[in-house]
């Protein structure tokens, strides 16, 4: 394969991160690998409990206070966020360089001041962008009656027009990237549909570079261009959306597409559980409930191996054939 | 009962909140949370109750149940009229409905075990000796998947694939025959969600059960009912047999609901058109269709009456004065 001349834009490479429980040390993530490309969406797909809110708030230099890096980098324009101090985090990446999507449109605003305040209380202390700015970029998201939007108060509005609003202030300080978590989870489809659609608008348009978190592989098929699959902590497979939705290579990728209503008659399930992070199995988190699992698994988590147009997986039964 | 005559009658069913006189100024304003609702329950079958949030399924199913009171219409189980009855003798009588909350988490009080939670439902249903209850309990928790050891844990020893398990097995020791279960896999992963879906399936097969499904999940409803119903602000827009309604979606909202359901198509948002606004943006619509607003197909007729539900295929019945013109303009 020749080398990819664009450079992603956000790099995280070997990412790990822990946790010191009452219970001992929990590892969290597992060497996380992840790339976005400049003016594409990429999805974090995984079920609960596979790790993908702590590589966000890892991302977001917002670990819960136990919570730690220990190996890695994550490189935002060439910068490692994990050798940036707090300050430098709280003043320049959140809500500067990396804009925020939160998953609850109905908790994220305050109800007792207008959505003007809130909006403008963080734009204009990163960037000074001002209320016409504001005003301009509820247009862009499509929000009825934009103009007068900033004094109104959040009841006034519903869960769909609330998750506009946000995404309008993740975007004020014209963002490097946007990390959003599960927008559209709280959404009913209908109004699901048109914040996609909106998203989609402003990647196509703007040349947005979103990092965009879901359980919701249906979302990932619709919305984003390149996906990486977790488990329990570890990235299992990776790669641009048709071909991992065309031809899955990780087991565990192609068992929870199988669980899709799309695919299969059958109600199929993963039979046992996520396992804890106190109590992560060695090696492939994953052999426990893999059928095609083997002695090796126990040992290591195999390394990332190149397939057909940059699909990687994580996965023994790919070993052998690895792209030198 | 004759084999003909259905489980559960519901007759023009209206619940309506507010309107009351406050000390100053206007009364409340009325909100019409069901408006007009005609269904049947067959013994044994599953019958889907889909919408979106606000469109007043769970309305429908508190007011079925008797935890809310209806405005007008009838309610008849096994051929007794059960409505209009003081609110204690209505769940009284209808003590063969049982409802599965949404989240048997909340629902579950976190100081009790298991045992005692499940021997709580029993107790309260007047099962007085201590092994026969004992026995019911230990009967459900198997019919439900868990072992009987599960009697001495706490809800937050548990997954949330186990706790809707318990949820179920806390209505079940009562023998209902009618279970109304409310977004039952909201919340689970997808993994999860399949083992519980066979849980369902298999009791009601096993035990005889009938459900009313009530989920905003289309692709749920699809798995798990024969029927089922749509609804938008408090109405029942469109009904038929699962097949029926997947394949050939009738009302204008049923098909914007069926389309925006994300795909394992890469692409696909391109093609599919969103609805304009959300159900309970602008005035509330109080004559002709509550789609009106949102419809793609509306026509100034649409505004004078409401449709009444018309049988198209045998079962299959949609509520819009356009069912026969719209396949031609779209």
């Amino acid at each position: 394969m020749t080398p990819n001349p664009v450079t992603p834009l956000l790099d995280v490479r070997n990412l790990s991160v822990s946790a010191g429980t009452d219970e001992g040390e929990a590892k969290i993530l597992d060497r996380v690998n992840l790339a976005l490309m400049p003016g594409s969406i990429h999805g974090v797909v995984g079920e609960s409990g596979c790790g993908k809110s702590t590589l966000m708030r890892a991302i977001l230099g917002i670990l819960p206070q136990r919570g730690r890096a220990t190996e890695g980098h994550i490189l935002l324009g060439g910068r490692d966020l994990l050798k940036l101090s707090a300050a430098v985090l709280q003043s320049e990446v959140r809500g500067g360089q990396i804009g925020f999507i939160p998953q609850d449109p109905y908790q994220a605003f305050n109800p007792v001041f207008r959505v003007g305040t809130q909006l403008l209380e963080t734009s204009r202390s990163k960037t000074g962008s001002g209320r016409a700015d504001i005003i301009a970029l509820l247009k862009s998201v499509q929000l009825p009656d934009a103009e007068s939007a900033l004094d109104r108060y959040p009841h006034q509005f519903s869960g769909g027009q609330r998750q506009r609003l946000l995404i309008a202030a993740a975007l004020a300080s014209s963002p490097a990237i946007v990390v959003a978590d599960e927008p559209t989870t709280a959404l009913d489809v209908t109004t699901q549909l048109q914040i996609l659609k909106v998203l989609r608008g402003l990647a196509e348009e703007r040349g947005l570079s979103m990092l965009f978190v879901t359980h919701d592989f249906g979302v990932v098929a619709q919305l984003c261009d390149t996906v990486t699959v977790m488990y329990a902590g570890q990235t299992v497979e990776s790669g641009p959306v048709a071909h991992v939705l065309a031809a899955p290579l990780h087991p565990y990728t192609r068992m929870l597409l199988a669980c899709h209503p799309d695919r299969g008659a059958e109600l199929a399930g993963i039979p046992g559980a996520v396992p804890s992070p106190l109590r992560a199995p060695s090696g492939c988190r994953f052999h426990p409930r893999c059928p095609s699992a083997r002695s090796e698994c126990r040992a290591a988590h195999p390394p990332r191996t190149e397939h057909a147009d940059k699909q990687n997986v994580q996965c023994v039964l790919y070993a052998a054939d690895v792209m030198a | 009962m004759t084999p003909t005559r259905p489980l559960l009658e519901i007759e023009d069913l209206v619940t309506l909140f507010g309107g009351d006189k406050r000390l100053l100024g206007k009364p409340r304003p009325v909100v019409r949370g069901v408006d007009g609702v005609s269904l049947t329950l067959k013994a044994g079958e599953a019958l889907g109750l889909v919408g979106e949030s606000g469109c007043g399924k769970t309305t429908l199913a508190k007011t079925i149940l008797g935890l809310i009171r209806e405005t007008s219409g009838a309610v008849r189980l096994e051929g007794q009229v059960v409505s209009h009855l003081p609110p204690r003798a209505a769940r009284i009588a209808r003590h063969t409905i049982q409802y599965v909350h949404q989240d048997p988490g909340a629902a579950l009080d976190p100081w009790w075990s298991i045992g005692q939670a499940l021997d709580e439902a029993l107790r309260i249903h007047r099962a007085t000796d201590q092994g026969e209850r004992r026995r019911r309990v230990d009967d459900m928790l198997r019919a439900v998947g868990l072992d009987p050891t599960f009697r001495t844990r706490y809800p937050h020893e548990l997954s949330g694939g186990q706790l809707r398990r318990v949820g179920l097995a806390r209505i079940l020791v009562l023998n209902p025959r009618i279970v109304i279960l409310d977004e039952p896999t909201a919340g689970l992963d997808l993994s999860v969600q399949a083992t519980v879906l066979g849980v369902l399936d298999d009791l009601r097969k096993r035990l005889g059960l009938t459900y009313l499904f009530v989920s905003h999940d289309l692709s749920v409803v699809k798995r798990m009912c024969e029927r089922v119903a749509i609804m938008y602000l408090g109405r029942i827009v469109e009904i038929g047999s699962v097949e029926q309604i997947f394949a050939k979606p009738q009302h204008p909202y049923t098909r914007a609901l069926l389309a925006a359901i994300p795909r394992l198509e890469p692409g696909s948002l391109h093609d599919t058109p969103a609805l304009p606004g959300e159900p309970s943006s602008g005035p509330v619509v109080t004559t002709g269709c509550g789609f009106r607003p949102r419809c793609p197909f509306a026509v100034s007729t649409c505004a004078e009456a409401r449709p009444p539900l018309v049988s198209l295929n045998g079962e299959h019945m949609a509520a819009c004065v356009r069912l026969h013109d719209i396949d031609t303009v779209a």
